[in-house]
């Protein structure tokens, strides 16, 4: 049972890693990138690609892949993102999805269809304490993901591009008026949202293995925990990650994984019934 | 008369030759394809109610394939375990999945964006669960075999027949959404989604409008789903996962959303399309997400979208000008009493530790101009919004002939007979001028949506009804341009002069003015005193938010100061101006009146 919280955790936190993703887009420019999931995919099999299949050593593999994510997510808010917002059409939904399904399928064609390991010296010896037995990766991601967290809250108060980032985020309007580059900032904010998503994956790739497919569900429940945690609200999310993972962690392994998802999901479905703006979220007051 | 009548003919003969095509047609193509086409026909239903939702109503549902899924396995599972025939099926596939379209219909109330869109995916997520975990009903990842085919009087169908009966339920469908979307309803749809708040100032129900699109949205992906479980004659979970909703929701984008030929065009597409993609192997799916990708981007309104002009919904064809303007106004009861429309009693509104209205209190009578005034952030539009129901008061009495209103919602109190305009006019911005004073009569519609559906000559003599008062309000606010130009190509004056005759379509006790005059030009506000005139000698109580000092002293019979929440004043205009408060309010003197 401890070992199921335990572990639930550890995938909450690559939830919540995945969900400040679709937290930096829709704070700056009110869209998602509903491709996140094969994003974070993408990342991870990046990563294989370099070091399993090019004997790259993995400290400069993973720095390579999340920046190459970066520029994926450049590419992605030009191509799927801008076109529609710019004639305020809601059509970057389907489009989002549609790279999506793009991406699952071209690697799966580049990376074949079967799932690949992702060997690992931090996922070779588990570490026992009191009973629970603990990869030393699975200690490196919370770790990680208070990292990401806390240098995110030092370059958006420390930084001229961070505080513009905030501007751009609080009042698109006013910012435009202030000199800001609103289309740089929402390109940025895809960069760190799609590397946000590899450093998931490279993350995740050793304890899941890394297949085409691994993304699609992560991506939606990352979209479940942001939206829960309330799309705007950092902290949340982080604890709407943890929540969601150990939960779904717990029923799956007591129910089985359908159960797992049917939990999950109709927790989410509770939570805006009851909150409609997510746990954290304020409801935003009415201007008539 | 002859002009309906004809419009019949043309229908009745699209009818025939639609189903003559259906019934001939699988001769031809022989029988892969006419399974196929079937399939399609699927896809077209489904496609037809998440069109209701995605194109008319502006809810995107991510999560469509559930619905279609409760359709699916209620008509396999009362087939194969209850016996019951094809036809049995269908009323009680459509009530469960239409109750299944109530309840995500719910959260919508609250929800918007990808808040909404989350419901629609976790609803999805659950409902493909569910058929994998529950599998001593559902047969688990096996799903339901041998569904017994479509029958006729005891008698199983062929393929060719099967085709012929999806047909006619395409065409059905077709039928139906082409009536409601051309109704008024279809105006009440289009309405909730181009703009809400204005929505609520027309006394719609927005939540009960998403409900009424959910429900139908949902029973029609049911039938959709009963037709797909006697078509295969097996189902599994695969078939109703995620994937599906986005394959439903590409047909109707790739069609045109918002237009009714759309999910036909989409359906046809999104069937065939993997066939002509078969060369592609492997890069099937790769092409098929560049195609979504890029026909967005080409196509912004579908394929459709070229073929059918992109038009307003519902608008209307040219029409003489119409009779005299007291028709427009209904005659009302006369008022229960001679007091006062409407009466405030210490009125607070605070919101946090700010207090925006400290004690407000006045009356308006019928007929009376009066004025609220005071400088910026005195509380003038809060105490709008307040009487409108856009807020609830923190204490205090709101009556309208002496019931209250107080704390009521928004569209409650456009109905009771306080209509609204707003300080930058709310219009449907995507619909005619005419439609925008149409869904002024929008509580008229009502008891109407069985009517718009299936266009009964009631809809239509009510739709012609309120197109003539919709001319003669027009006149009457003295518009004088194109009554079927889209409201947002208007130019400012224009669109306050709509916005006052919507106001006026709902037959008020009072109107409540938002700063009418801001922004229009000298010629502009002298023909507003006048038609402010004409309503309160109509009657009609007016209450003015204005900055304009020249039109409130010479309109207003009454005038409110309000000054940092609290009311300093009440009078007559000659009073109002020599009030020294009121002086000191304006200009800051140092006697002024600011002690809280």
């Amino acid at each position: 049972m401890l070992q199921l919280v335990v572990s639930g955790l550890v995938l909450g936190c690559v939830y919540s890693l995945v969900a400040f993703g679709y937290y930096i887009t829709f704070v700056t420019s009110k869209t998602l990138n509903f491709a996140q999931g094969s994003t974070m995919m993408l990342g991870a099999v990046t990563m294989v690609l370099l070091t399993v299949d090019h004997g790259v050593p993995a400290w400069l593999a993973a720095p390579a892949s999340v920046l190459l994510l970066g520029l994926f997510g450049v590419a992605l808010e030009r191509a799927a993102v801008r076109p529609f917002v710019r004639r305020s059409s809601n059509a970057w939904v389907l489009s989002t999805l549609a790279v999506g399904i793009i991406i699952e399928n071209l690697v799966q064609l580049v990376f074949g269809k079967s799932p690949r390991g992702f060997p690992s010296s931090l996922v070779e010896h588990p570490i026992r304490f009191m009973g629970v037995g603990v990869y030393p990766l699975e200690m490196i991601i919370p770790a990680v993901v208070l990292v990401v967290a806390g240098a995110a809250r030092l370059a958006y108060t420390h930084t001229m591009t961070g505080r513009a980032l905030k501007a751009t985020a609080y009042d698109r309007e006013a910012s435009l008026a202030v000199g800001i580059d609103v289309n740089r900032m929402t390109s940025l904010s895809y960069a760190l949202s799609s590397m946000l998503a590899a450093v998931a994956g490279i993350l995740l790739g050793p304890l899941l293995g890394v297949s085409s497919s691994m993304g699609f569900l992560i991506g939606l429940k990352a979209f479940a925990v942001a939206i829960v945690g309330g799309l705007e609200q950092p902290i949340g999310i982080l604890a709407a990650g943890l929540g969601f993972g150990m939960l779904e962690n717990v029923v799956g392994g007591l129910f089985g994984s359908s159960a797992k998802e049917m939990a999950g999901f109709g927790l989410v479905i509770a939570v805006l019934f009851l909150r409609p703006s997510g746990l954290f979220g304020r409801a935003p007051v009415r201007r008539v | 008369m002859s002009i309906a009548r004809q419009i019949n003919w043309a229908a009745a003969l699209t009818v025939l030759v639609t189903l003559a095509a259906a019934w001939f047609l699988p001769h031809y193509v022989g029988r892969y394809y006419t399974h196929m086409l079937a399939l399609a026909g699927v896809t077209i239903i489904a496609g037809h109610g998440l069109n209701l939702l995605v194109g008319y109503t502006g809810q995107v549902s991510l999560g469509h394939a559930g619905f279609y899924a409760i359709g699916a396995y209620t008509a396999a599972l009362l087939a194969t375990k209850a016996g019951l025939g094809f036809w049995a099926t269908i009323p009680v596939a459509l009530v469960l999945s239409a109750i299944a379209g109530v309840l995500i219909a719910i959260p919508s109330f609250k929800l918007e964006g990808p808040y909404l869109s989350m419901v629609t995916i976790a609803f999805g997520i659950i409902v493909h669960s569910a058929l994998i975990e529950w599998d001593g009903l559902t047969g688990g990842t096996q799903g339901v075999l041998n569904i017994p085919r479509i029958s006729w009087f005891g008698q199983k169908l062929p393929l060719e027949r099967q085709f012929f009966v999806i047909a006619t339920a395409v065409l059905l469908i077709t039928l139906l959404m082409r009536n409601l979307t051309r109704s008024p309803w279809g105006r009440n749809l289009v309405a909730v989604r181009s703009n809400p708040i204005a929505a609520q100032a027309v006394g719609l129900d927005t939540a009960f409008v998403k409900t009424i699109a959910f429900t139908l949205s949902a029973a029609i992906a049911g039938l959709a789903g009963v037709l797909f479980a006697f078509l295969q004659g097996f189902i599994s979970p695969e078939a109703f996962d995620f994937d599906q909703s986005i394959f439903f929701l590409t047909g109707v984008m790739f069609g045109g959303a918002g237009l009714t030929a759309g999910p036909i065009a989409g359906g046809l597409l999104t069937t065939f399309l993997p066939e002509l993609l078969q060369e592609f192997a492997d890069y099937r799916l790769i092409v098929y997400g560049l195609m979504i990708v890029l026909s967005l981007y080409f196509l912004p309104h579908g394929l459709m979208g070229i073929v059918t002009r992109w038009r307003p919904v519902g608008a209307a064809q040219r029409g003489g000008r119409a009779l005299e303007v007291a028709k427009a106004f209904e005659v009302r009861p006369p008022p229960s009493s001679r007091g006062p429309v409407i009466s405030l009693r210490n009125v607070q509104m605070a919101f946090g530790g700010v207090r925006a209205l400290n004690g407000v209190g006045f009356d308006v009578h019928p007929g009376e101009v009066a004025a609220v005034i005071g400088p910026n952030g005195a509380g003038k539009t809060v105490l709008l919004n307040v009487l409108c129901g856009y807020y609830a008061p923190t204490e205090g009495e709101i009556r309208l002939q002496g019931r209250r209103i107080d704390g009521a919602s928004p569209q409650r109190i456009a109905r009771a007979g306080v209509a609204r305009t707003f300080q930058t006019a709310q219009l449907f911005s995507e619909l005619s001028v005419l439609d925008n004073v149409r869904l002024g009569f929008a509580p008229r519609s009502d008891k109407l949506l069985f009517d718009c559906l299936v266009a009964s000559p009631r809809m239509a003599r009510k739709d012609h009804e309120m197109r003539a008062d919709a001319e003669s309000l027009l006149q009457f606010v003295g518009y004088a341009g194109d009554p079927n130009a889209p409201a947002a190509s208007l130019p400012l004056g224009h669109q306050r002069l709509v916005e006052i005759a919507r106001a006026l379509a709902s037959n008020p006790l009072l109107v409540v003015m938002d700063e009418p005059a801001a922004g229009l030009n000298p010629t502009e506000v002298n023909e507003l005193k006048t038609l402010i005139r004409k309503i309160g000698d109509h009657g009609i109580a007016v209450l003015l938010v204005e900055h304009h000092m020249d039109l409130v002293m010479e309109l207003s019979r009454r005038i409110v100061v309000l000054d940092y929440g609290v009311k300093i004043a009440e009078g007559e205009p000659d009073l109002i101006r020599k009030n020294p408060e009121v002086v000191a309010a304006y200009l800051g003197s140092e006697e002024g009146a600011h002690q809280d």
